[in-house]
C-alpha cells in the first residue's frame, strides 16, 4: 500500500473520517492499530516480526531503565543490539553474505554448495530497526526515560506515515509526541500537512516516476548503452532517485502534519551542495544524523588522530552504503563517499569555500556546485548499477572508452523520433537543479512561504496540484526506491 | 461573508467553507468532464461508451456477442448470423476491446438491468485471460458499465482477488473521475501532440541492440492467480443463463499453443479442464473448444495454432481467422446449439 495508490487514499480517508473524531486513549488505540494495519498490508507474517521486535526491544528498555548496575545495564544493550541486528543481518544480508561466500570459493577453486535461502525483505525493516535501536541506546545513555506505555513505544516504532521509509526518528522527538496524543497538550492539525503531501505526491508520480522511464531504458543493459546516453540516464537517475525519497519524505511529514506530529526534515536541496560534508547535511538527513551518532561518534568521531578520524569517517560511509543495500555496488557507493569526504578534509579549510562577494563569488559557488554535482551522478551510477559488471559498463561508457561519439548519437537521436522528449526532459532536469539553487532548505520553506497566500489560493492550489498529478500518473508506478531498503 | 456581522457564527464559518469548496469542486468536477467526455481521447473509455451505443441502437433478443478483441475481431457479425440461421440485424456486437471476464460480467449486468434478452450468447475467452491483468482501465469498465446496485457484488467479486482494497479503491476512483482510469492513454495522447508520435526506431537513442519482442501474453494458472476471474467466470455464466436462452463459451487459441515445452502443455490443460468444470452443471452453457481440433488432419492445418496465424501471439492473422471461421462453423454444428 504506497502512498500514492489509490488504495493508501482510501485507507487513510477511512482513517481520518474516524481519527478526529475519537477523543483520550482511544485516539491512539485507534492509530496504532490503523499503523499495523497499514504495515499487515504489505505482509501479515511481517506484521508479527514488527510486533515482536518492538515487544523485545521495550522490554529491553524497561529493564535498562531499571537497573543501576552498570554491568548488567551494558549487557542489556549489547543483547539489544544484537539482537536487532542479528535479524537484519538474517533478511537483508544473509542470501548477500552465501552468494559473496560461493563465488569466493569459485573464484578459489573449491567446490561450494549452497544452501538454498528464500529469504523476504520485511519491507521497511532497516528503517525501523535503526529507530527502535535509537531508543534503545537512547534509554541507555539516559539521554531519554523510557515511553511510559507499551502502547507508546509500539507506536513509536510502526506511526504509519514514516514506517516504511522513514524519516528515521529519534527517541526523544517521537516518544514525547505519541504521549501526547489523546491529551489536552496533543498539537492541532497543520495546514501544511497538505501543502507537503500534495508537493511530495508532485514529486514522486509527476517527476520521479517519468524520469524513471529513461533511467530504465538506459541501464537495463549499460552494455549496449552508448556513452551520451549513460550520462543522460545518469542525471536522470540522479533526478529520479531524490524527487522519489524526498517525495516519500514530504508525504510522510506531511501526514504527520495532519495528525499534529512533527516529523524530522529530511532533505535540504542537496543537489546545491558544494562539499561531501555540505552534501550529507542535506540528504538523507535522519539517517546521515543517525550513523553520525550511533556509529561515528562511538568509534572515536574525531576525537583522535587525523588518520583516526579518517578511519571512523570512512568505515561509517562504507557501512552507511550497506545500509542501503546488501549488494557490493552499495558498498563501492559507500565507499566512493567515504573517499569524497577524505578528500575534502585534506583540502585547505576542509574543502569549504570563503565565501567572496560579488559576480566572481558567484561564478566559483555555481562551478563548485556544479563540479561537486557531477561527482555525486557518479555515486548515483554505481548506485544503481545492478552488478559489480554494470559498474564497469557504466564507466567505461561515462568516461569516453566506448561509444563515445556525440555528434553521431545526436543523429540517432534524431532519427529515433525521440529528440523533442529527451531535449524536454533534458531541460526539466536543468530546471529542477536550477530550484534547488534558489530554495536552499527545501520543500519545508516552500511549504512555509505557501502559507502566506490566502486559504482560497493554498487550497485551490493543492488541490490542482494532485489533480495534475493523477492525471501525468504512470499506470504502473514503480514502488519507492527506498522501500527496497 | 463577515461572520462579526451575522447572527449565528458557528454556521456563518461554516458557510463560508462551503462557498470556497462548492465552487473548487464544481471546478474539477467541470474540468474532469471536459477531459473524460473528449471523444477525440480517452480511448479505454470511448471504447466502452461505442459498445453502449451499439446497443442503444441494436434492440434485437437474437444473438449477443461478448468478450474483448480476441472474442470478436475473427468472427464477422454476417458469419455469425448465418451459423445461427439469424438475420445479420438481429446480432448484436457487443464485445469490447481490453474487455475480459470481469467486464463482460459488468456488461451482462447492465443488460439485464435494461431488461434485454437475446435467444443466444456467444462469450469467447483466451488463456491468459485467466490471470488477473491489473490496470486502472478495468476498474473504469466496471464503472462505466456495471448499474451502482450491484457494487456489493462487484466488491463480493474483488474479495477474491490478489489485492481486493487495490480494486476498490481504483473503482471509487473511477466513480469519482472520469479520467481517471484513462490517464495512460491521455498521456500518450498529450505526448504524441508535444513530441510527435514514436518511430519503430525510438529505443535507438538508448540501445545500440534492438530490444527483445515481449512475450506473448500467458498466465501461469497457479491457483492465486486465477481465484478472481474464476469466481467472476462462475457468476458471469449464471448472470449469461438469464440473458440468454442458451450460452456458448468459446475458448480461443494463442501462439503458445505451439510451445511444446511442458509449462505450457500443462496450462493449456488447466485452461480447458477449469473451463469443463465451470460448465458443467450449467446446462445452458455449451463449451466449444476452439483451441484444438481433435478430428484434426494432421497433414494440414485446421485450427490457429502456428505463430503465423496470429499477429501478435493472440489476435489471429488472416490465416488464422480463416481457420478458426471454419472450425467454428463445425463445431458448432456438432454441438447442436443451433438446430
Amino acid at each position: 500500500m504506497i502512498f500514492t495508490s489509490a488504495q493508501f487514499v482510501l485507507f487513510f480517508i477511512a482513517f481520518f473520517t474516524v481519527y478526529p473524531a475519537l477523543k483520550g486513549q482511544n485516539r491512539k488505540h485507534f492509530l496504532l492499530l490503523s499503523s499495523w494495519v497499514f504495515y499487515g498490508c504489505f505482509s501479515l507474517p511481517f506484521l508479527l516480526l514488527l510486533i515482536a521486535t518492538t515487544v523485545l526491544d521495550y522490554q529491553i528498555a524497561g529493564w535498562i531503565s531499571r537497573s543501576d548496575d552498570a554491568r548488567r545495564r551494558r549487557l542489556l544493550i549489547t543483547g539489544s543490539v544484537v539482537a536487532n541486528l542479528g535479524v537484519l543481518a538474517f533478511f537483508k544480508y544473509c542470501n548477500f553474505f552465501v552468494d559473496s561466500a560461493v563465488r569466493l570459493s569459485e573464484t578459489l577453486g573449491l567446490s561450494f554448495a549452497a544452501p538454498a535461502l528464500h529469504i523476504v525483505l520485511p519491507v521497511g525493516i532497516s528503517f525501523y530497526t535503526f529507530q527502535s535501536m535509537s531508543y534503545t541506546i537512547d534509554v541507555y545513555r539516559r539521554r531519554m526515560s523510557k515511553a511510559r506505555t507499551f502502547e507508546d513505544f509500539a507506536l513509536y516504532v510502526a506511526f504509519f506515515p514514516q514506517l516504511v521509509a522513514g524519516p528515521i526518528e529519534r527517541g526523544h522527538q517521537l516518544v514525547a509526541q505519541v504521549q501526547r496524543v489523546g491529551t489536552s497538550d496533543e498539537p492541532a492539525p497543520d495546514f501544511t500537512g497538505f501543502l507537503l503531501i500534495a508537493m511530495g505526491v508532485f514529486k514522486k508520480v509527476v517527476i520521479a516516476d517519468h524520469m524513471a522511464v529513461l533511467v530504465d531504458a538506459t541501464y537495463a543493459h549499460p552494455e549496449n548503452t552508448p556513452g551520451p546516453a549513460l550520462w543522460l540516464g545518469t542525471y536522470a537517475f540522479a533526478m529520479q532517485i531524490y524527487f522519489d525519497f524526498s517525495g516519500y519524505s514530504d508525504i510522510a511529514m506531511g501526514l504527520g502534519r495532519l495528525l499534529g506530529f512533527d516529523l524530522m526534515q529530511n532533505f535540504r536541496a542537496p543537489y546545491s551542495a558544494e562539499s561531501p560534508s555540505d552534501f550529507w547535511r542535506r540528504w538523507h538527513i535522519s539517517l546521515s544524523t543517525w550513523l553520525r551518532d550511533y556509529l561515528y561518534i562511538p568509534l572515536g568521531g574525531n576525537r583522535g588522530t587525523g588518520l583516526f578520524t579518517s578511519r571512523n569517517l570512512f568505515l561509517t560511509m562504507l557501512l552507511g552504503g550497506l545500509w542501503h543495500g546488501a549488494a557490493w555496488n552499495y558498498v563501492l557507493w559507500g565507499a566512493f563517499h567515504g573517499t569524497l569526504l577524505l578528500v575534502w578534509r585534506f583540502l585547505p579549510n576542509g574543502g569549504e569555500a570563503r565565501p567572496r562577494p560579488g559576480a566572481l563569488g558567484l561564478f566559483l559557488t555555481g562551478l563548485r556546485r556544479v563540479l561537486f554535482f557531477h561527482l555525486i551522478c557518479l555515486g548515483w551510477a554505481l548506485f544503481r548499477a545492478s552488478s559489480l559488471s554494470d559498474c564497469g559498463s557504466i564507466f567505461s561508457g561515462l568516461f569516453g572508452l566506448r561509444d563515445w561519439d556525440l555528434a553521431a548519437w545526436l543523429k540517432v537521436v534524431k532519427a529515433s523520433g525521440e529528440g523533442p522528449y529527451l531535449a524536454f526532459m533534458a531541460a526539466s532536469m536543468v530546471a529542477l537543479v536550477l530550484v534547488q539553487q534558489v530554495f536552499r532548505e527545501g520543500t519545508v520553506e516552500l511549504a512555509n512561504r505557501a502559507m502566506k497566500a490566502p486559504l482560497a489560493v493554498r487550497v485551490f492550489g493543492v488541490c490542482i496540484v494532485l489533480y495534475v498529478s493523477m492525471l501525468l500518473a504512470s499506470e504502473k508506478p514503480p514502488p519507492f526506491i527506498y522501500f527496497q531498503f | 461573508m463577515d461572520c462579526r456581522i451575522w447572527p449565528d457564527r458557528e454556521h456563518c464559518a461554516a458557510l463560508r467553507s462551503l462557498a470556497l469548496i462548492v465552487p473548487l469542486l464544481l471546478f474539477f468536477a467541470v474540468a474532469d468532464t471536459l477531459l473524460s467526455h473528449d471523444r477525440t481521447v480517452g480511448w479505454e473509455r470511448n471504447t466502452v461508451l461505442n459498445a453502449l451505443a451499439r446497443q442503444a441502437t441494436n434492440k434485437t433478443s437474437g444473438v449477443v456477442l461478448l468478450g474483448s478483441s480476441t472474442s470478436a475481431d475473427w468472427l464477422p457479425m454476417a458469419l455469425l448470423a448465418r451459423l445461427t440461421r439469424h438475420r445479420a440485424t438481429d446480432v448484436l456486437d457487443a464485445h469490447i476491446n481490453g474487455c475480459h471476464q470481469p467486464c463482460t460480467y459488468a456488461e451482462v449486468r447492465g443488460l439485464l438491468a435494461r431488461e434485454r434478452n437475446f435467444d443466444l450468447a456467444f462469450f469467447g475467452t483466451s488463456l491468459f485471460q485467466a490471470c488477473e491483468y491489473r490496470h486502472s482501465k478495468r476498474q473504469l469498465q466496471d464503472a462505466l458499465l456495471l448499474p451502482t446496485s450491484d457494487t456489493a457484488r462487484l466488491f463480493a467479486n474483488y474479495a477474491h482477488a490478489s489485492e481486493p482494497l487495490d480494486y476498490m479503491a481504483r473503482y471509487l476512483a473511477s466513480l469519482t473521475s472520469g479520467a481517471y482510469g484513462d490517464t495512460e492513454v491521455l498521456q500518450d495522447g498529450w505526448r504524441r501532440s508535444l513530441f510527435g508520435a514514436p518511430t519503430a526506431k525510438s529505443w535507438t537513442w538508448s540501445s545500440t541492440v534492438a530490444p527483445p519482442s515481449p512475450p506473448i501474453s500467458s498466465c501461469d494458472f497457479t491457483d492465486e492467480a486465477i481465484a478472481y476471474k474464476l469466481a467472476v467466470t462462475a457468476a458471469l455464466l449464471d448472470d449469461l443463463g438469464r440473458l440468454s436462452k442458451h450460452t456458448v463459451l468459446m475458448l480461443l487459441p494463442d501462439a503458445t499453443l505451439s510451445d511444446p515445452s511442458p509449462v505450457h502443455v500443462e496450462r493449456w490443460l488447466r485452461f480447458r479442464q477449469t473451463h469443463e468444470a465451470l460448465v458443467s452443471g450449467r446446462n445452458w452453457v455449451t463449451l466449444l473448444d476452439l483451441s484444438t481440433d481433435a478430428a484434426a488432419d494432421t497433414a494440414k492445418d485446421t485450427f490457429a495454432h502456428r505463430p503465423e496465424h496470429f499477429r501478435d501471439g493472440i489476435h489471429l492473422s488472416p490465416a488464422g481467422m480463416k481457420l478458426q471461421q471454419a472450425l467454428l462453423e463445425k463445431k458448432l454444428a456438432a454441438s447442436g446449439v443451433v438446430p
